[in-house]
């Protein structure tokens, strides 16, 4: 019997290029993932602190309400501070044509001044003249205008309401 | 452990760290800036609310009579007053308790000159006249010119 020995060797084979590529992009690919979850954990801590701040902010807890007598007293009573007759019917006179005039006027006092106008002008143009600026005024606003006999004399009701500091 | 299976544990690694912990927390991240977002908005509203409500407040108290005054005979009073100021004639003056807070309920009608009524409606629109518009009308008939007035007295509160 004899004994057979074998010399033979397996190269030890290096890492391809393609292998090192591979391992080199999972690297960088776990570098990435950590990198962007360590952020939107530290970014989540930061924010879930800030809605537990603002969900305890006392300026969002209900105020009474104001729907009361007491509420509709003060907001007339601002109004009427704001807006008294005077001023309303001056800024009205401001956008009035020479040949339009008023032939009634009604103000109603809440929350802001609803106007309810009668209006007479001697012609057709100058009563659109005279919507067409109370149109492009910041002071008059939610204009209505009603049925209005044109034709010569124009005599027409319109509703609008007040705003003592211009549009908002 | 070759090379290329250490490449793929590493994959996995990433896939489960991007996965697992970096996408939820960002849906949570986005959800959380949203809701800051939204009360925010809410406290922004709720202190206009409050600003509002302090200048009404602040318009009421300003518009109060004096304790002295704050009874039907004084708003009468004080109401009957200004009209002799202004000399208008043909005037109804009407003034009845009020229910709470107001200390009057008053009606006040007048013919006379525009301008004229307009001052009057001036002057009673004034911080200090104790009232308070409800409504104020202005007519034309037969070339004069009435003026109507509903309004709240108030006092101090």
């Amino acid at each position: 019997m004899t004994s057979r020995r074998d010399f033979s060797t397996r190269p030890v084979r290096g890492a391809s290029f393609r292998e090192r590529a591979f391992l080199g992009l999972a690297a960088a690919a776990v570098a990435v993932s950590a990198a962007l979850a360590f952020q939107a954990k530290r970014d989540l801590g930061e924010a879930q602190a800030a809605v537990e701040a603002a969900r305890r902010d006392p300026a969002l807890r209900r105020a009474p309400a104001l729907r009361d007598a007491a509420g509709t007293l003060a907001a007339q009573a601002l109004a009427t501070s704001e807006a008294p007759p005077a001023r309303i019917l001056a800024d009205l006179a401001a956008l009035m044509p020479g040949d339009v005039r008023l032939n009634a006027a009604t103000l109603v006092y809440g929350e802001t001044v609803l106007l309810e106008l009668n209006v007479a002008a001697r012609e057709d143009a100058a009563y659109d003249r005279f919507l067409e600026n109370l149109t492009a005024s910041p002071r008059f606003g939610d204009i209505l205008p009603g049925a209005e006999s044109r034709g010569g004399t124009v005599t027409a009701p319109l509703r609008l309401r007040y705003r003592p500091g211009g549009a908002p | 452990m070759s090379p290329g299976r250490v490449a793929l544990l590493l994959a996995l690694l990433a896939a489960v760290l991007y996965g697992g912990v970096a996408l939820p927390a960002a849906t949570r991240l986005a959800a959380a800036r949203a809701e800051i977002q939204e009360l925010q908005g809410r406290r922004d509203a709720r202190s206009a609310g409050l600003m509002a409500r302090q200048r009404r407040e602040d318009a009421l108290q300003r518009a109060a009579l004096p304790a002295e005054s704050a009874s039907v005979m004084g708003v009468r009073r004080g109401i009957v007053k200004t009209l002799d100021a202004a000399s208008l004639g043909d005037a109804t003056v009407d003034v009845r308790p009020g229910r709470a807070p107001a200390v009057a309920t008053v009606r006040v009608a007048v013919s006379g000159d525009f301008a004229e009524l307009v001052q009057l409606a001036q002057r009673l629109a004034e911080p200090g006249s104790g009232l308070v518009f409800d409504r104020v009308r202005l007519t034309r008939s037969q070339g004069r010119m009435g003026l109507e007035v509903l309004a709240w007295a108030v006092g101090p509160r």
